[in-house]
């Protein structure tokens, strides 16, 4: 876009201004930390930044190390301060904060070396005597902002990507998960370097401050409206984002499938934190006949799973807040309750729900549910389930399960999600190899393993020649002719090559 | 001009073929290292497309810079919204008029206008948008995108600084700093921008581009049919203005009526001048003296990270350290330019000189979504056991 565009022209003093030392901290007008409380702390991260600390490896390596000991130091409390603001069962606490960031940590530790190294490319005919490779270099500054529902996983897993990449880190854990976010807080920035990684807390207003900073790279867990704000923020510095966002996953189960064992599958995948993760499946597509089969099985599981009275039971999580009670609670008015449905609003206890008679229009069919309740909806066939997924914004995760391998591929081709689990819940997102993120409106980017590594990495592209063989580059030089192009072409030609199989 | 052939549509070609003999491979499943409790499992990575595609053009290099970025988003499967730039309006019309008689209207239509047509496009939800062009506006089609929660390429731009050791062959490094700079009569995003270099050299410097300077153009550079032109009456004036209050050590002859201006070399050049402000996109070339390689990695680093970065030198560690020590969206070292040219190298900015990357395989990528796939048995429950409620100790120690 050029001419005739009116282009917002930078003020005199910004475009003149050191970019990387900016933020107020030199304080370029008086009231500007009352309008930026965070400048300083972005600052100091930045010189720490530019001192070229957090880039060797060994560096790396050792505040990875010392992650690691914060998992195990501060395990017992990790457990009970997820117990206290999620109600969160030690099991699935232990797994999900402890055990899945240290296999991230491991794979780290186990690879950086590699990951780090510069990555020789092919070379063309021109250029065979030259060095070409992409270097991973770190971005600089980096935000990652938290989510409640996993406080620690959605908090260390970029972590360990952003410092294994050679980043300085500002971490913003949620203000929703209290106690988790004081362990955050408190006892995380002891373990890690002071000038490089830095913990700030606040609520909604705080973030907004914290946004308008300039940033090299932002990463966010969240919702998607929030998504929104958090990327428009980062427009204004240019700065690139990952965005793990949400949406409604939707869970396909043809007539052809164990009954049984589907139902403990997508139980355990729904009702896992009380049913607040981004991946559970959040609404399940099956025909009238496989509802009919299902509910037993669905009952039998929570039962298996959680006794007569979930409540009672020490495996099953608790609603984050009241405000999330409440929002929750809600959506029970939709279709009619066959499972489950009681609640208690001073405990935030929803039980295991499974609504049947659900209608798209209904309220449990508009927003994430974000909740232990599993509503049914009927269609006639696989192409009216698939017509249904695909009228509606791409989710983080699709499932489908059947027996038939022809018809979970069929899903899987005519469909579009973040990820996908044929025959399961959750679990693809526990392989470290592959890469967890959105698509749409369910996020942009992704992470988990060595994509951690390389979203927290700008790859540079080099190129080293040598200055002899100067003979070899007349070609290219002017006065232009026919001659030298010819010479050019035939240097640098790729050509098609013809389909044709030896027999 | 006369060049467009050899830089713009051999390029194309190239990239053409490489992705038309990649893409089999490139779009295959990737299957992915699976763990103990997976190891039955299906786990995979599918490509697929992300939808429906818009590439915004540039009016630099009209053609290459629509039609690379094309050719990526239609081998990863995308519907694709062409946007040409109305500055360079003939090839627009081309692009415009040709493209439908090859390509199918329906899937890729191009669309051209100035600016309200764009604003308005940029309204629209996109899978991913494709720019290329400044950074100012860089920001506003991200803005535009964040509504949208729409994935951005972006292809910036900034000064891209060369810095030249005292330990190099000179006459070579200026000649491969002279074609890079005035090509395309400096507008070229990837050109060297400045030059930093150590007084004692900034003359022999001068020398050495004012020789290569008649080598390819002769003596009289107006009529040499291989120089160019600056495309508008705007850019002719913006970059004349960057002349005013320098030394001029080379050329400073303008032409108003042609949009001509002289290939110019600026010396002694301060840090605060206006023409250290701004990418320059023209035939002027400032010299800025520095003490030492430590003072020109300060200087890069105190900046906007450029998209491209540039290092003569016989010292290789000298080489390895200014990469080492600085951040730009590419790097060629002991010539300019020429990293693009090589489509295995991801090609694009950090920091204001863009986000993400394309060409050849990058291309693919960019216009791809990764989707992971993991496909298990509905039989073997036993080994999900395990994790199922009620939880014991026992279970989390095993």
């Amino acid at each position: 876009m050029e001419t005739g565009m009116v282009v917002p022209q930078l003020p005199e003093s910004e475009a003149r201004r050191a970019p990387e030392g900016d933020g107020g901290s030199l304080n370029v007008d008086g009231d500007v930390t009352s309008r930026n409380p965070f400048a300083g702390l972005v600052s100091h991260l930045r010189a720490s930044w530019l001192s070229g600390k957090t880039r060797p490896m060994e560096y790396r390596m050792a505040q990875l190390e010392a992650l690691g000991h914060f998992l195990d130091d501060k395990k017992q409390e990790i457990l009970e301060a997820t117990a206290s603001d999620l109600g969160k069962p030690p099991f699935e606490a232990e797994l999900s904060e402890i055990f899945l960031c240290k296999n991230e940590l491991h794979e780290t530790l186990n690879n950086l070396s590699r990951w780090m190294k510069d990555e020789h490319v092919d070379k063309n005919l021109a250029m065979q005597l030259d060095s070409a490779f992409i270097r991973k270099d770190p971005y600089g500054v980096v935000l990652i902002i938290a989510p409640w529902n996993y406080p620690i996983h959605l908090c260390l897993v970029p972590l360990i990507g952003a410092i294994a990449a050679g980043n300085c880190v500002l971490v913003k854990p949620s203000e929703v998960s209290k106690k988790t976010e004081r362990i955050v807080a408190e006892a995380l920035p002891s373990y890690l370097d002071k000038d490089c990684f830095a913990v700030v807390t606040g609520g909604v207003s705080e973030t907004t401050r914290l946004l308008e900073n300039k940033f090299d790279f932002i990463f966010f867990t969240g919702s998607p409206p929030v998504g929104r704000i958090v990327m428009t923020a980062a427009a204004k510095h240019l700065t690139p984002v990952t965005l793990e966002l949400g949406g409604k996953n939707p869970c396909y189960v043809s007539d052809t499938c164990d009954v049984t064992n589907v139902a403990r599958r997508v139980a355990w995948g729904r009702f896992f934190n009380a049913g607040q993760t981004c991946i559970a499946p959040d609404y399940l597509l099956c025909t009238i006949e496989m509802q009919e089969k299902l509910i037993p099985a669905l009952r039998k599981a929570v039962d298996d799973f959680y006794g007569p009275n979930p409540r009672e039971s020490p495996d099953f999580g608790r609603i984050v807040s009241d405000k999330q009670f409440q929002r929750v609670q809600r959506l029970l008015g939709s279709g009619r309750v066959v499972i489950g449905g009681q609640t208690d609003e001073a405990e935030r206890y929803i039980a295991p729900t499974v609504l049947v008679d659900v209608q798209p229009s209904d309220p449990i069919m508009q927003e994430e549910i974000f909740g232990p309740i599993l509503p049914i909806v009927v269609i006639a066939n696989m192409d009216e389930a698939i017509d249904f997924i695909n009228s509606r914004e791409r989710p983080l995760a699709l499932y489908a399960f059947s027996s038939d391998d022809k018809v979970v591929n069929q899903v899987l081709e005519r469909t579009s999600s973040g990820g996908f689990c044929g025959n399961d819940t959750l679990t693809h997102v526990t392989l470290t190899s592959l890469p967890f993120g959105g698509i749409g409106n369910s996020g942009l980017g992704m992470h988990h393993g060595k994509f951690s590594f390389d979203t927290f990495s700008h790859h540079r592209g080099c190129l080293k020649r040598g200055m002899g063989w100067e003979p070899l580059n007349a070609p290219r030089y002017p006065p232009y002719s026919q001659q030298k192009f010819g010479v050019i072409r035939a240097a640098s030609k790729v050509t098609r090559k013809n389909d044709c199989t030896l027999l | 001009g006369p060049n467009a052939y050899s830089h713009e549509i051999l390029g194309v070609l190239g990239e053409l073929a490489l992705t038309m003999e990649k893409l089999p491979s490139w779009a295959a499943p990737l299957p992915v290292k699976k763990n103990l409790l997976t190891m039955r499992d299906e786990a995979y990575i599918h490509y697929e497309p992300l939808g429906v595609v818009l590439v915004i053009g540039a009016w630099n290099y009209p053609f290459v810079l629509v039609m690379q970025p094309l050719i990526g988003a239609i081998a990863a499967g995308n519907a694709v919204v062409v946007k040409p730039s109305e500055v360079s309006e003939n090839t627009a019309r081309l692009l415009s008029e040709l493209l439908p008689q090859y390509l199918d209207k329906e899937l890729y239509p191009v669309v051209t206008g100035g600016v309200p047509e764009t604003t308005e496009l940029l309204t629209q939800r996109f899978d991913h948008i494709l720019y290329t062009g400044n950074t100012a506006v860089g920001r506003i089609v991200m803005a535009a995108a964040a509504k949208h929660l729409t994935p951005v390429t972006l292809e910036l731009g900034g000064k891209s600084p060369c810095y030249i050791d005292k330990d190099c062959d000179l006459a070579v490094a200026c000649r491969r700093i002279t074609w890079g700079k005035y090509m395309n009569c400096g507008q070229t995003c990837i050109a060297p921008d400045y030059i930093l270099c150590h007084p004692s050299i900034q003359d022999k410097v001068v020398e050495n581009i004012k020789e290569t300077l008649k080598e390819f153009y002769g003596e009289d550079v107006k009529s040499s049919p291989d120089y160019g032109r600056i495309v508008n009456q705007r850019h002719f004036k913006r970059v004349k203005s960057l002349l005013e209050g320098q030394k001029i050590a080379l050329g400073g002859e303008t032409d108003e009526a042609s949009c001509f201006i002289a290939p110019t070399i600026l010396t002694d050049v301060s840090p605060e001048s206006k023409v250290m402000e701004e990418e320059i996109f023209g035939p002027v070339l400032p010299i800025v003296t520095v003490k030492s390689v430590e003072e020109a990695i300060e200087f890069i680093n105190v900046r906007e990270k450029p998209l491209a970065l540039y290092v003569f030198s016989n010292n290789k560690e000298l080489i390895k350290r200014v990469i080492s020590q600085t951040s730009s969206g590419g790097v060629t070292g002991n010539d300019v330019i020429m990293h693009f040219f090589l489509s295995t190298l991801p090609f694009g900015g950090v920091g204001h000189s863009g986000m993400g990357a394309y060409h050849g395989k990058h291309s693919f990528e960019t216009f791809s979504h990764r989707r992971s796939c993991l496909i298990k048995d509905l039989r073997m429950e036993s080994t999900n056991k395990m994790r199922y409620p009620p939880g014991s100790q026992k279970k989390v120690d095993w």
